[in-house]
């Protein structure tokens, strides 16, 4: 063989090797530099890192503490947000890059078209359109802190982009060598695209179709069964008693019960049909997070120390990594300072504390979002009717990439409900019969305000400063719970809440709330005509209860607050009976932060222990002393022992099993029939404090009766049949042995790595307390979502200026990296109910060293 | 022949021996040498694909035998690489990190320690089929000279 064809074999064999490399990716991934080998490389932060940038004002000592905190101690506020945004992208910089693919709908472009759904969904909404609307709005604010913000902003995506540029290409974290791609520059526009993402999630409700589609199916007057509009007797509203500035509302009544014969009813509920499914992400996010926080603040008059406490835990998606991310930081020159947690890809506080005052924040789940039914020209449905005229729908080209398959193109139609000087666009989700739907968000009004009131929240020195700072503030409605150390407390359920009284009337012509259902687009009547002035909106300081406490329930006694419609779409409120049943039995001087750590762990089911005694009332009545059934037998003595006990839903029990799967059979047990008759089983069944009502004060509710048999039955009938369904359900899933059916066993935590893409990197499943009512909330069998984070500040450091001001800790760590120390380190603690405590030290001098992990110091 | 003339004659045919052998090893060095810096240099780069540059460029000075050039910059290649994961062993946790590789691919589960060996052994695949596409070209480019300039055999 000569040398030609030996080089030429050579050559060949050289090229198959390297193609093979390059196709399976195997070269970029196993290379040593640059390759996956880095993420383990990073997984410690360098004892000692100094970086050099002309753009700063001056250093920056930053020492991450034994947690990976980032204490930052600076010249200027523009340099705390450069550092905050270097410090947050050595940590989370893949997390927020996705989570910015997933807004802006560009993820089937990484991920192929199973993901398709959600890119439509997300630009239907237009994220991308709406943060680059809220930075111009922001550039051009006469507000005069807005130039500073706006600089702020800048500066941090600095950072972010600085960090970047120092790790690109080699030492990138390996889920871009996976995937193949590199972080873009990070801009503004991404954080207010973030922000209002953020806003959707935590305040954009579907319920207005769910209501018309039951409506239509059961008349009107059932949505207060579904979710009652005047509260029940045994709700605690966030607001005890709000004083409103003049109280000359119309009283509130309802309007007769329409027949599913409405034809206007039955369209609209064809519509609400098609609408809902258009937006499943929506959807899956609220069933598997559901929204849902605590947040409470004791008055000094309560507390041992004299000051006050103030607890939050807001309730969102539990995952790794974390959804918040911790800081801290001082300015040496003016000794501002703040404390707190933060989105990743933002350099917003959303829940802490600075010098003098502290606050944490529920959503409030008031209503900020109307569907309205538009009316189509005939002519290819170009055109909408508009109170008098038609206007021509917008159109807006979407191109969506998708891995594997050809781009999508999308075209997203808007209209405008502009009658009061508001000109944001309103997407159209669907039309059926030259009908449209269309949709109106505050979230959709590009006003900055959430970006000024947070900024001015984090500089308030007193309660005045934080009111007037939540003026401005926007979207999500946020119940904002606010402590300081000269010893103020208050809840502001604060957003801005639309006005729909165009007729003069904030009710329709059968007397309910415009709001409630599906609106009318085209004739002008149901427009929104401004917001709730700020004044009106329920709030309170320093209340006679001296507490204050929100868990997503309703705002006010809408029997007193009559003048707005906020909402009807509240949580169940058993968390909030459960932590003013606590607070209100309080003695003074008596409440310390250990109580509160044990309040913030609490699984004591309110729900439970009002249903179960009814429950074990109704098997007396039928069976008196003697019950044959042993099955049934063991399982009353179960709950009898339970109920005597507390109803705690501890996982070693038995009981929260059986009551757990009790309650979902007695809803279904009570209204399936009427929904199959209708149609309607994957409708939304009444909320538990419906039933509860029904129990309790209406037992031969008409509800209450089984259309399928030929008996009447009342509410004892309907309990014990769905006890029975209750036990032969739990043999058959768990055996005959009652003593296996530990709540732990079907009760599991379940945190994911991004969604469980890789399995490895999550927390494995783990039997855990709690349940949908609990104050330690853990909703499910499946548990996804909770307590993101517990937090408690007292006061009385804060005031002395203490080095240790409260507690922390959230499921996580600071890290996104899974080989990181400080990838999971928060959440042994968090899941103890434990804390780390919050060290918030006024100057680098008096920082503990022993705390030091590492020192980061930046010069310009 | 006398017996200081044998001497003589011995001694000649030595250094001529030994300087033959020392051509041979000095471009061997030399060519071990270029690739291992070469190819610090170019992974430190990050770029990968150059360690078969890095060995090409060690063969073509080679001028050896096609499999002795495999050896030389596969040996190169692949002791630049074990250096790097010596430095990853003492910064990081390259064995806790590659278990947990390991079993996200589902392969090699329980002995981590085979994927480093494995990517040692691509690192060096590079090197010596570069380093043997170097021989080949120089060998091409300049056909009247001896490519493979062999090791001289005892007696002859």
């Amino acid at each position: 063989m000569n040398t030609k064809i030996k080089a030429g074999i050579s050559a060949g064999l050289t090229v198959l090797f390297l193609l093979s490399l390059l196709i399976t990716n195997f070269g970029n991934l196993l290379s040593p530099v640059g390759g996956i080998w880095n993420s383990s490389n990073q997984a410690y932060y360098p004892k000692y890192m100094e970086i050099q940038d002309s753009s700063l004002d001056g250093s920056i000592l930053a020492y991450r503490d034994n947690m990976g905190i980032p204490h930052m101690f600076v010249e200027s506020e523009a340099d705390f947000a450069f550092a905050i945004g270097y410090l947050q992208a050595q940590d989370r910089l893949f997390s927020f890059d996705i989570q910015r693919r997933f807004v802006k709908g560009q993820v089937a472009e990484l991920m192929g078209p199973d993901f398709l759904d959600s890119d439509k969904e997300y630009r239907l909404i237009g994220f991308e359109r709406l943060g680059r609307e809220m930075w111009a709005a922001l550039q051009v604010s006469t507000d005069p802190e807005a130039p500073k913000i706006v600089h702020l902003m800048e500066r941090f995506c600095d950072g972010i982009n600085r960090y970047i540029r120092d790790i690109s290409p080699n030492n990138l974290p390996m889920e871009y060598l996976y995937l193949g791609i590199t972080p873009e520059a990070w801009t503004p526009l991404d954080i207010c695209a973030l922000a209002k993402y953020m806003s959707y999630m935590l305040s954009f409700l579907p319920y207005d179709l769910t209501t018309t589609i039951l409506a239509d199916a059961f008349g009107k007057a059932f949505i207060d069964v579904v979710m009652p509009i005047e509260p029940f007797p045994f709700e605690t509203p966030v607001i005890p008693d709000f004083s409103a500035p003049e109280d000359t509302g119309q009283p509130l009544t309802k309007g007769p019960s329409k027949s599913g014969s409405d034809e206007y009813l039955t369209l609209a509920a064809t519509l609400a049909n098609q609408t809902l499914g258009k937006m499943n992400h929506l959807k899956s996010w609220i069933e598997q997070y559901g929204g849902c926080s605590n947040n409470w603040v004791v008055n000094g008059s309560l507390t041992t120390t004299g000051y006050p406490i103030l607890c939050g835990d807001p309730h969102l998606p539990l995952m790794l990594p974390s959804i918040w991310w911790e800081f801290n930081y001082v300015n040496i020159h003016t000794g501002e300072s703040l404390y707190g947690v933060a989105f990743p890809g933002t350099p917003i506080c959303e829940i802490g504390m600075n010098n003098f005052i502290g606050w944490s924040a529920t959503i409030t789940a008031n209503d900020v979002n109307d569907f309205y039914i538009e009316k189509l020209s005939p002519d290819g449905s170009s055109y909408l009717f508009n109170k008098t005229q038609w206007r021509k729908i917008e159109q807006v080209t979407e191109v969506i990439k998708v891995k594997g398959a050809p781009d999508c193109l999308m075209t997203v139609n808007f209209t405008r409900h502009n009658y009061t000087g508001d000109n944001f666009q309103c997407p159209i989700y669907t039309s059926y019969k030259n009908h449209a739907v269309s949709v109106k968000w505050t979230g959709f009004d590009p006003d900055p305000g959430i970006i000024l009131a947070f900024y001015k929240m984090a500089h308030s020195m007193n309660v005045t400063q934080f009111q007037n700072a939540l003026k401005l503030y926007t979207c999500p409605g946020q119940n904002f719970v606010f402590g300081s150390i000269q010893g103020d407390i208050g809840m502001f359920p604060t957003a801005r809440y639309p006005v729909r009284n165009a007729t003069g009337s904030i009710k329709d012509s059968d007397g309910f709330f415009k709001g409630i259902f599906l609106l009318n687009g085209s004739n002008g009547e149901d427009e929104w005509t401004g917001y709730i002035p700020f004044e009106w909106i329920p709030q309170k300081i320093n209340p006679d209860q001296m507490y204050l406490a929100s868990a997503n329930q309703r705002t006010v006694n809408t029997t007193e607050y009559k003048k707005y419609y906020l909402s009807f779409t509240y949580d169940d409120g058993y968390r909030a009976r459960s932590i003013n049943r606590y607070l209100s039995a309080a003695k003074p001087h008596s409440i310390t932060i250990d109580d509160m750590q044990r309040l913030q762990a609490d699984t004591f089911d309110v729900a439970a222990s009002v249903f179960i005694p009814y429950l074990l009332e109704a098997v007396k009545a039928r069976y008196g002393g003697t019950i044959s059934d042993p099955w049934l037998k063991q399982t009353i003595d179960v709950l009898t022992s339970w109920n005597r006990s507390g109803t705690y839903m501890d996982r070693a029990e038995v009981a929260p099993t059986i009551w757990y799967k009790y309650i979902d059979l007695f809803i279904n047990a009570t209204f399936y029939d009427d929904y199959a008759k209708k149609n309607l089983t994957g409708a939304m069944f009444p909320l538990v404090p419906s039933l509860e009502n029904l129990m309790c004060y209406h037992p031969d509710s008409k509800w209450f009766n089984d259309t399928y048999t030929s008996q009447t039955e009342n509410s004892t009938d309907i309990m014990l049949l769905a006890l029975n369904r209750t036990i032969k359900a739990l043999r058959t899933s768990l055996g005959d042995d009652i003593t296996e059916w530990k709540w732990g066993r079907v009760h599991q935590m379940d945190i994911q790595y991004l969604m469980g893409v890789i399995p490895q990197f999550n927390i494995p499943k783990y039997p855990t307390d709690g349940d949908d009512w609990t104050i330690n909330v853990a909703a499910g069998y499946n548990v996804h979502a909770g307590p993101s984070m517990r937090m408690i500040i007292d006061f009385s450091h804060l005031a002395k200026n203490d080095t240790y001001v409260g507690f922390l800790s959230y499921p996580g760590g600071q890290s996104g990296n899974p080989l990181s120390p400080h990838y999971r380190d928060s959440f042994e603690l968090w899941k103890n109910c434990q804390y780390h405590s919050i060290l918030f030290p006024l100057t680098s001098e008096v920082y503990p060293t022993d705390y030091i992990e590492a020192t980061v110091v930046f010069k310009p | 022949m006398t017996w200081t003339e044998k001497m003589q004659d011995f001694l000649k045919k030595l250094g001529e021996k030994t300087l033959a052998f020392l051509k041979y090893k000095h471009l061997s060095i030399t060519g071990f040498l270029f690739a291992i810096i070469l190819g610090a240099l170019f992974e430190l780069g990050g770029w990968w694909y150059l360690m078969l540059l890095a060995g090409g460029f060690a063969g073509f000075l080679m001028k050896k035998s096609a499999l002795a050039s495999l050896l030389i910059g596969f040996l190169s290649i692949a002791g630049v690489w074990f250096c790097f994961f010596i430095y990853f062993m003492i910064i990081g946790p390259i064995f806790e990190f590659t278990a947990l590789i390991t079993s996200i691919l589902g392969f090699l589960e329980g002995s981590p320690e085979i994927l480093i060996l494995i990517t040692i052994i691509i690192g060096g695949l590079l090197g010596g089929l570069g380093a043997m596409n170097g021989t080949y070209l120089a060998g091409l480019i300049y056909p009247q000279k001896e490519t493979s300039e062999k090791m001289p055999l005892k007696g002859k």
